[in-house]
């Protein structure tokens, strides 16, 4: 549904190059420390921005050439920009059920009132939450087959995190076929969500794979000084160094557990692959 | 497109108040002065107010949501000239009812030579819209004021410089106070068609170039 190719975009020092893929009904997430081009390349994947080389192409065309009718099917959850503030709910409803096909006004006004959207309210003067939950309602109130969510849970409190997630997995356990791209710098949000993960760091792809391969067979390593010595590092994929000794990520688990029953090994989340991959050597 | 409309229209009437008191000043005008002014007044007035939608849509990094609805930048182009022209126009019908109503109450008879007047507030009309929606899609709503001060300051001077120096303003001038009504008018209506003209292709290239 999505594919992105050797996608080169560069501002001023900050240089992205990219390449992944979204087929159909996958729901992919992209981690990666702030600053790392997670939103540049949602915003080249939504034709906000143009390649300088490289390809991005959505249901098959350049994503900077979408017609109105592709983007009827493009659900869009951006984290910094939405409807203008001025506007109040009944407002935007009136306005997706002129641009949408698809758009559910009932439906999207009963959502809204079940999390606690007034209605008659400007947008300026709701919370930072209930703008984050008013944008996840607007990319899943046309029925789209493909959602693009740059960081629909940044700045919030565990509750409406996970209220947020709730709504997205709502939605999903409805559409099978629906593609997925979300963003987040908080990891945890997307280890219940998606099917695989990308890890970014300074505008490279440093890491791909499935959710539940990280979370099955990639491990935590801590090692003393002399045990990293002797350590058969193949499967490490990288270190830090740590007061105790050496923190090492590997994507082999069970052989460290089997070969070297003293050493403790811990369950590795997103977050530890973050900071070991653009943290460790 | 419709969706854009009522988008416009809908921040249009976050200005309602505004509205309401251009649309007194109007009437107020309307008793005080004999003449179109009314008129002139409250369809420029309109015009520049719906042009003025393009900051919101700018205001607090509102375009990138914008540009993922479904749509197209020729069609919100299209759309905010459409939206500009209707406003406009809106305005000098409203300014009409009320120029005749104020003329009627004040039992004045409406004179059918000032209805040539009121129709040359379109074309200059159309020539405001021409200008400040490519400055605004350029510069924002900040920048947009000062480069249309300084254009307008520009073409005053060279104006003045033209009229000051070129051998033969004299004739420039008789040519210009020689022309009948009819043939200022057809002029100004084909400026501002061409403005159009000029002024529409420059709008969608500047929002085709843009990246959000």
């Amino acid at each position: 549904m999505v594919s992105v190719r050797n996608l080169n975009k560069k501002y001023g020092d900050f240089s992205l190059n990219v390449t992944l893929e979204i087929p159909d009904g996958q729901i992919t997430g992209l981690v990666g420390k702030n600053g790392a081009g997670k939103s540049t390349v949602i915003k080249s994947v939504l034709g906000l921005v143009r390649p300088d080389s490289g390809s991005v192409t959505v249901f098959g065309k350049d994503a900077f050439e979408l017609s109105a009718e592709d983007k009827q099917k493009i659900g869009a959850a951006l984290s910094d920009s939405g409807f203008s503030n001025y506007l109040t709910l009944g407002d935007c409803a009136k306005i997706l059920s002129k641009m949408y096909d698809n758009f559910d006004k009932k439906l999207f006004m009963e959502s809204c009132k079940k999390y606690g959207l007034p209605e008659g309210k400007q947008i300026k003067n709701y919370s930072t939450g209930m703008k984050a939950k008013l944008r996840v309602l607007v990319a899943l109130s046309h029925d789209a087959k493909l959602l693009i969510m740059d960081e629909p849970t940044a700045g919030m409190d565990v509750e409406a995190r996970n209220e947020i997630l709730d709504i997205i997995r709502g939605y999903l356990a409805e559409r099978e076929d629906c593609s997925v791209l979300i963003t987040s710098h908080i990891a945890d949000d997307l280890e219940g969500l998606c099917d695989d993960i990308y890890l970014i760091h300074q505008g490279k792809i440093m890491l791909h794979e499935d959710t539940d391969v990280i979370l099955s067979d990639y491990g935590v390593l801590k090692a003393d000084e002399q045990t990293f010595m002797t350590l058969d590092r193949q499967a490490v994929l990288c270190y830090k160094k740590e007061p105790y000794g050496y923190c090492c990520l590997t994507d082999q688990k069970k052989f460290y557990i089997e070969n070297y029953p003293g050493m403790v090994i811990e369950n590795c989340g997103i977050d530890d692959i973050i900071l070991l991959m653009t943290g460790g050597k | 497109m419709r969706g854009l409309i009522e988008k416009d229209l809908c921040l249009l009437l976050q200005r309602s108040r505004v509205l309401f008191v251009m649309i007194a000043i109007g009437v107020l005008l309307g008793f005080s002065t004999d003449g179109s002014f009314v008129i002139g007044y409250l369809t420029m007035i309109c015009a520049i107010l719906t042009v003025g939608t393009i900051s919101y849509d700018e205001f607090d990094n509102g375009y990138p949501f914008l540009m993922t609805l479904p749509i197209t930048k020729k069609t919100y182009v299209v759309g905010k000239y459409l939206f500009c022209m209707l406003g406009g126009l809106t305005g000098w019908l409203i300014s009409i009812i009320i120029y005749i109503g104020c003329m009627l109450i004040k039992g004045n008879p409406v004179s059918v030579s000032v209805f040539a007047d009121v129709f040359a507030f379109i074309p200059i009309m159309m020539l405001i819209i021409a200008v400040m929606l490519p400055m605004q899609l350029k510069f924002g709503a900040e920048k947009s004021r000062i480069v249309l001060a300084v254009a307008v300051g520009g073409i005053w001077v060279v104006w003045y410089l033209l009229m000051r120096f070129l051998p033969d303003n004299a004739s420039i001038s008789a040519i210009i106070s020689g022309a009948d009504d009819l043939t200022v008018m057809m002029l100004i209506v084909l400026i501002c068609i061409g403005a159009l003209a000029v002024s529409y292709p420059i709008s969608l290239r500047i929002m085709e170039k843009k990246e959000y």
